[in-house]
């Protein structure tokens, strides 16, 4: 009897292994993360409801009725655009579409916080203020760990106030102190540009942009000359050497005043309110303690400001570095609201963002009857009456487009390494060549060549063909033809299609699968060319 | 595709633009029938002028930067370009432009716009005002064009997202989007698809999707992409002599690419050289761009000339602020926005005209014969036959002048 079993212990054996290797290969290589708690209606209440009166007010003040409230698949589409730098994917709608309980969007705003994307997308967003994100090659991994430590930093809730001093007066080996790369790079070759490090630190700090100061009196806003070299007398210490950063420099910190063709010793010396300086400590921490004082609200107000123009697409000061004078404490405006609950609640910007998404300017419709007008168009933008629209960064295109013909979630960490190189490089390609928005655009308008590369470009060509293992073409082999315009319009749009845009793209010649195919890719180069996937509303 | 073919399926779309080669194009006829252009050669980062057009050989202050003869008399430049020296009687040279500006960011947004930075109005570019000022049904490439690596190439400001540059950063060699086009029904389908999804998109959205300008650009990228005047562009059939003369680098190339849309009719072209900011090593990274900027200057200026299109084209050659007449500690300078210079030819100015002086002490920041950027703005217009005190309404409705300066008379006929 033993015997004619023999073939049956192997053949076990390779069922076992068979069936083990399915299911590894059958499953993701990791859980789809849960929905985070996320602070409830109660927690944002008091906050919410004085900045939500803040803008009640000036639409009354000016005789305008906002816009109607936007559905929550418009906010999810926000949320993903603004945290991870994506569309959402269908994965994510289906998921966000079957979540009937309380605060979807509010929770749905953690679970893309703690989302890996968050680091790679916001973490550069927010770099950009402190660092140029381009330059040369020799500093890239430098900056990379910049970018990774101010984006970790934020997902985990450590506090702003911390990390703005750690950037200002951090010390030690760079490759351990991340945070000081700000400085370290203002110091290329042992020489300091301390005008540079001066105005950066104000513009990404407070808020004011003082650069003019360098070179005469500021024509605005009352900084002098004199003021901004005392903001960079307190570099005057610092020695970068061998990768490592210190405050060892003996001596005084010397302008070189070539107006006047001399030199002067500086004093480091704050602009207002110098009582928040300690003495005690070195020069950076003094400063860094004065910038981040409880009292100095503009540190404050100049995040909020910032943060505001990266959840809504538009700063509600511009520019987004350049805010006029605080007003009067007694009457807190929006960015005041926002920043004393930060303050209050250990400058946790997961809270901040929160807070934003829940304000009832981010929750509006981008459409209002008065938009059909120029001049009522502005008024309307400018009280905040209506979601304004802001054009897609070349990051958001990439990303957006490389999501919609992906049947999951593109989660870099489940991803295989090769995979992910292959994305990476794509995406690198597309972004240098599309190029990118200058800081300081104001909603730019699309440029010809951009056009020209979504409507023939190879690279988004090769992206909405349909092949065995992406959206468009199992979309194609789908045998219900309107459940398959309606994935595209949701992979692409974040909506279902209007009656008539259905018919229009389901009257189409011929059912066999060629044709179906071509169809199928005439819908993803029609909606991506569409100012409703470029643009954010 | 072939032309006839290309003519067919153009019209088969219907679409609202002129179809290519019906018309004469206006290159073809040459001298001052032409449309007028603007051509900058802009040298980004703040340019020396100690070490180009205002050397000061022997001072303490000019460091070891030498100076040669040109063909204007009585007037020497740096002596990195005898080729340039031999041409520099098309142009004229201006010592003693200021401006108040010495942030880089400011200072490129005044001297491209003749406007100091204003948080309430983007102003637009030079080369915007030229397009602006000069419509034309004819050109199917886009009016301003911006060639090289620039990061503020000219933006159309309050006069439309229409007028900004489209930007080449390395011109001369072959565009990958501007070939592929699918067959003629599929295509009329697409685009059919595309308006009926953004006519859903305007409801309600109107004022503010104009201003996106989408539809504009994916209407003028079809125009451009299917359009003969495209050639332009590209440099290949040009013979190997004149590539040569103008070199075999980014800028050399951009000049000749730039030469060629001027001829196409395209109002506004730039061409950048970067890395003039030498805070240190001033003196070699000098004599290293003009090893590329002197060949390819000259060889442009011969081109213009030989092709009758100096008349009617404006060359301009200028930087956000000049650099420091005292040398620092590491061999550098550092930024002067006053009293720095410019050479400025062609539509009709004067050329060998010496204008302003800066000290050979390098004591008075003052120079003689101060000129604004807005005054140098207003001299270009007007030889190109464009009205300075023109005015236009912006979206809210404020009126602002093409330029606030005053035309320099001395370079005016």
């Amino acid at each position: 009897m033993t015997h004619s079993r023999h073939w049956l212990r192997p053949l076990t054996a390779a069922g076992l292994v068979l069936a083990a290797f399915a299911w590894l290969v059958a499953r993701p290589l990791l859980d789809a993360p849960s929905t985070p708690d996320a602070p409830s209606a109660e927690d944002l209440a008091e906050p919410l409801g004085k900045l939500n009166e803040v803008f009640a007010r000036q639409w009354q003040d000016n005789g305008i009725e906002s816009a109607a409230a936007a559905d929550d698949l418009t906010g999810l589409r926000r949320i993903s655009l603004a945290l991870v730098g994506s569309v959402p994917s269908i994965e994510e709608i289906r998921e966000f579409e079957n979540d009937s309980s309380g605060n979807r969007l509010q929770r749905w705003t953690s679970r893309f916080i703690a989302d890996r994307r968050f680091i790679e997308y916001f973490g550069v967003n927010l770099s950009e203020a402190f660092i140029d994100l381009e330059g040369d090659n020799q500093e890239a991994h430098q900056r990379l760990r910049f970018i990774e430590w101010i984006g970790e930093s934020i997902q985990k809730g450590r506090p702003y106030d911390e990390m703005a001093r750690e950037i200002i007066a951090g010390r030690g080996v760079l490759a351990d102190e991340p945070a000081a790369t700000m400085v370290a790079m203002e110091f290329g070759e042992g020489v300091m540009a301390p005008e540079r490090l001066a105005g950066r630190i104000s513009r990404a700090l407070l808020g004011q942009r003082i650069d003019c100061a360098q070179c005469h009196d500021h024509p605005f806003d009352d900084w002098t000359q004199g003021q901004f070299e005392g903001i960079a007398a307190h570099f005057g210490q610092v020695n970068v050497r061998m990768a490592m950063i210190q405050d060892t420099r003996r001596g005084p910190f010397v302008i070189d005043d070539t107006r006047n063709n001399l030199k002067r010793e500086v004093e480091p010396a704050v602009p207002f309110d110098p009582e928040w300086r300690p003495e005690d400590g070195n020069q950076r921490e003094r400063l860094a303690t004065w910038v981040t004082h409880p009292e100095n609200r503009r540190f404050r107000r100049a995040i909020a400001n910032r943060m505001w123009g990266l959840l809504v697409g538009r700063p509600l000061v511009h520019p987004v570095d350049g805010l006029p004078d605080p007003p009067d404490a007694n009457e807190p405006d929006a960015l005041d609201i926002l920043g004393n609950d930060f303050a209050a609640h250990d400058h946790d910007l997961r809270r901040m963002i929160h807070l934003i998404v829940a304000s009832r300017p981010f929750g509006l419709e981008s459409t209002h009857p008065g938009l059909d007008d120029a001049a009522t168009a502005q008024t309307l933008q400018e009280a905040h009456a209506v979601f304004p629209l802001s054009e897609l960064d070349a990051h958001q295109l990439i990303r957006s487009m490389q999501q919609a013909v992906s049947i999951r979630t593109i989660r870099p960490e489940a991803e295989w390494t090769y995979v992910r190189l292959k994305r990476y490089e794509s995406r690198f390609q597309f972004v240098r060549d599309y190029g990118e928005q200058s800081d300081d655009s104001e909603n730019e308008a699309s440029t010809v060549p951009q056009a020209a590369e979504r409507l023939t470009g190879y690279k988004v060509r090769n992206l909405t063909r349909p092949g065995v293992t992406n959206a468009p073409g199992r979309i194609g082999a789908m045998a219900a033809a309107d459940k398959g315009v309606e994935e595209a319009f949701l992979a692409c749009l974040t909506r279902r299609p209007a009656a008539e845009e259905a018919a229009f793209f389901l009257d189409q010649p011929g059912r066999n699968t060629n044709q179906r195919s071509r169809t199928v890719e005439d819908v993803y180069w029609t909606l991506f060319n569409s100012a409703e996937f470029c643009w954010n509303h | 595709m072939e032309r006839r073919d290309l003519l067919r399926w153009a019209a088969g779309l219907g679409m609202s633009f002129t179809l290519p080669g019906l018309t004469t194009r206006a290159a073809e006829r040459r001298g001052t029938e032409r449309p007028r252009s603007l051509l900058t050669i802009w040298l980004s980062g703040g340019p020396s002028q100690l070490e180009t057009w205002d050397p000061h050989p022997g001072s303490l202050i000019g460091g070891p930067t030498r100076a040669i003869d040109t063909s204007i008399k009585g007037v020497q430049i740096a002596e990195g370009f005898p080729l340039l020296a031999g041409q520099l009687h098309h142009l004229s040279v201006i010592r003693s432009l200021t401006s108040r500006e010495g942030d880089h960011d400011r200072a490129t947004y005044t001297v491209k716009t003749g406007f100091r930075p204003d948080p309430t109005v983007t102003h637009p570019g030079i080369g915007a005002i030229v397009a602006h000022a000069q419509p034309s049904t004819e050109l199917e490439l886009p009016p301003v064009v911006s060639l090289g690596q620039e990061n503020s190439p000219w933006k159309g400001g309050f006069l439309g997202g229409s007028f900004n540059a489209l930007q080449v950063r390395e011109p001369g060699q072959a565009g990958e989007n501007v070939r592929d086009w699918i067959e003629e029904p599929r295509q009329q389908r697409r685009l059919d698809g595309l308006d009926l999804v953004g006519k859903r998109f305007l409801q309600g959205r109107g004022a503010v999707v104009n201003r996106t300008q989408h539809e504009h650009s994916i209407e003028a990228a079809i125009r451009m992409m299917t359009s003969e005047q495209v050639k332009a562009f590209e440099i290949d059939e040009e013979p190997e002599e004149i590539r040569a003369a103008y070199g075999d680098s980014n800028f050399g190339r951009g000049l000749l690419v730039a030469r060629r849309l001027i001829e196409e009719g395209v109002r506004s072209v730039e061409v950048t050289l970067q890395n003039f900011d030498t805070h240190d090593d001033n003196f070699t990274r000098h004599q290293n761009h003009a090893t590329v900027l002197d060949p390819a200057f000259a060889a442009l200026l011969k081109d213009l000339a030989a092709r009758d299109l100096l008349a009617s084209t404006a060359v301009l050659c200028l930087g956000e602020f000049g650099r420091t007449p005292r040398i620092n500690g590491a061999e550098g300078r550092d930024h002067w926005p006053h009293g720095f210079s410019c050479l400025v030819g062609g539509a009709g100015l004067k050329g060998g005209q010496l204008i302003g002086a800066t000290d050979p002490a390098g004591e008075r920041e003052k120079p003689e014969d101060p000129i604004g950027v807005d005054d140098l703005y207003a001299t270009v217009l007007t030889a190109l036959a464009i009205d300075p005190a023109h005015q236009v309404q912006t979206p809210i409705g404020r009126p602002i002048k093409y330029s606030n300066g005053k035309p320099i008379g001395r370079l005016l006929g």
